[in-house]
């Protein structure tokens, strides 16, 4: 019987597999060829991002689902910078304001952070600090506080440890609080 | 701190993780309006068609891994529990063994006889045959078995060896896996868990072999010369027994 559950099981896993790639890969594809500017390596990405799908697809219910086409744009997006980072052999895609010099706006208390976050004013330009966090700080807060997911399981998506996710987390955070600061301070 | 300030630290968590939430969200929908205007300029160029075959393989490769991981674990369980009850029998008991017949007898009994929950497995001597199947296997293994007869598309995908114990996998297309695990007869009695098992004997050419069935899972066990050997698959006992009849050994 757990033999016959175990193979329907894999069957509704090819099934849904299948429907994620006959939906999205066009679309996945475009993001490859787009960050990375170049076939062989969008395929390549395609393929890490395929392997890194399937092994989370448990976590995606409906495959046409805008959480579903945000859960694979992220995991491409990701592999995309991960191998656009090892053929150019650089530590990360940065963003444009990866070297602020955050010190200037925040003391270093992750409490600070959050007051200055949690008192920040919900205004039509906040959305420009949208586009000042760089891809894998925007990566990890859509799966962090949109998808709601652990750290363990944003570990398992992008492939990086815990320490990593938590890390980069928090660096997300004192960006946005100190983007805004600075806001205020300009405005 | 005092619960007044715990409480003002979550309303602050709280506030917090709120304003995130909503980056978050203004950031998604950024990123897939971004994403769909990508694709929608790809224009006629297509996904190259090699692609979802190299994918649909690497899916299977990995299934097919995962599934012989969770196969080899499941095995190296029910060895490491026959060490342990291997140890645990000999340590508690050895020193009465030696003094006590009275207890020896109760020792002797406890295991030879069949239980509720281990059943001992005999040594039995029989002979081997040889053959010429080196070229598949690691070139610094010797004096092992090696199955000749093998039920419809299982291939050999990989081998183990620890200690003196070798283990031989195949997997068919359905990451089935078939193993055949082998090592020195007299190292250790084997105690096969006969927690919610069918159980039975069956003769492999005369000698007796044990085989238990758990979850679809079918176990066969015996000795043959100086070798215990266990197959472990999800087949019918039939075609269990003619896989063990038909066992090649290569000096």
């Amino acid at each position: 019987m757990l033999m016959i559950m175990a193979t329907f099981s894999d069957e509704i896993t090819k099934n849904k597999f299948e429907q994620i790639y006959a939906k999205y890969s066009r679309y996945l594809y475009a993001i490859g060829l787009n960050i990375l500017a170049d076939k062989e390596s969008a395929e390549d990405a395609m393929q890490q991002c395929f392997l890194k799908i399937f092994k989370n697809i448990d976590k995606i219910c409906i495959v046409e689902s805008q959480q579903t086409k945000s859960f694979v744009s992220v995991i491409m997006r990701n592999e995309s910078i991960n191998i656009y980072n090892k053929n150019k052999a650089i530590k990360s895609v940065v963003g444009p304001l990866d070297d602020i010099d955050m010190d200037n706006y925040l003391e270093d208390k992750s409490s600070d952070v959050e007051d200055i976050l949690a008192r920040a004013e919900l205004k039509k330009e906040m959305h420009a600090y949208i586009n000042e966090l760089n891809m894998d700080e925007s990566n990890l807060i859509i799966l962090k506080y949109l998808r709601e997911y652990s750290s363990e399981e944003i570990s398992e998506i992008l492939d990086v440890s815990q320490n990593v996710v938590r890390q980069r987390l928090l660096r997300a955070k004192r960006k946005l609080a100190c983007l805004i600061v600075k806001g205020k301070k300009e405005a | 701190m005092n619960n007044k300030d715990k409480e003002y630290e979550k309303i602050i968590k709280e506030r917090s993780d709120s304003f995130l939430a909503y980056m978050a969200k203004a950031s998604e929908e950024e990123m897939l309006e971004e994403f769909s205007k990508w694709e929608s300029e790809l224009g006629d160029e297509e996904v190259p068609k090699d692609l979802e075959s190299n994918i649909m393989k690497m899916a299977r490769e990995f299934v097919a891994k995962e599934k012989l991981k969770k196969n080899k674990l499941n095995a190296s369980k029910s060895l490491k529990m026959a060490a342990l009850v291997m140890i645990i029998v000999t340590t508690s008991f050895a020193v009465l063994a030696v003094n006590v017949d009275a207890f020896r007898i109760k020792i002797f009994d406890f295991l030879f006889e069949s239980n509720e929950d281990f059943t001992r497995i005999e040594p039995v001597e029989q002979n081997a045959n040889t053959g010429e199947i080196k070229k598949a296997l690691p070139v610094e293994w010797s004096d092992y078995f090696f199955p000749s007869y093998l039920p419809e598309g299982y291939l050999l995908v990989e081998t183990e060896s620890i200690a003196n114990i070798k283990t031989i996998y195949y997997q068919d297309s359905f990451q089935n896996v078939l193993s055949l695990t082998q090592g020195p007869a007299d190292s250790a009695d084997i105690y096969v868990d006969n927690d919610d098992v069918e159980k039975g004997e069956v003769s492999i050419k005369g000698t007796p072999a044990y085989w238990t069935l758990k979850h679809g899972q079918l176990n066969l066990i015996w000795n043959h010369n100086s070798y215990r050997l266990i197959l472990y698959a999800p087949v019918e006992l039939e075609e269990m027994v003619k896989i063990a009849e038909n066992l090649t050994f290569v000096k």
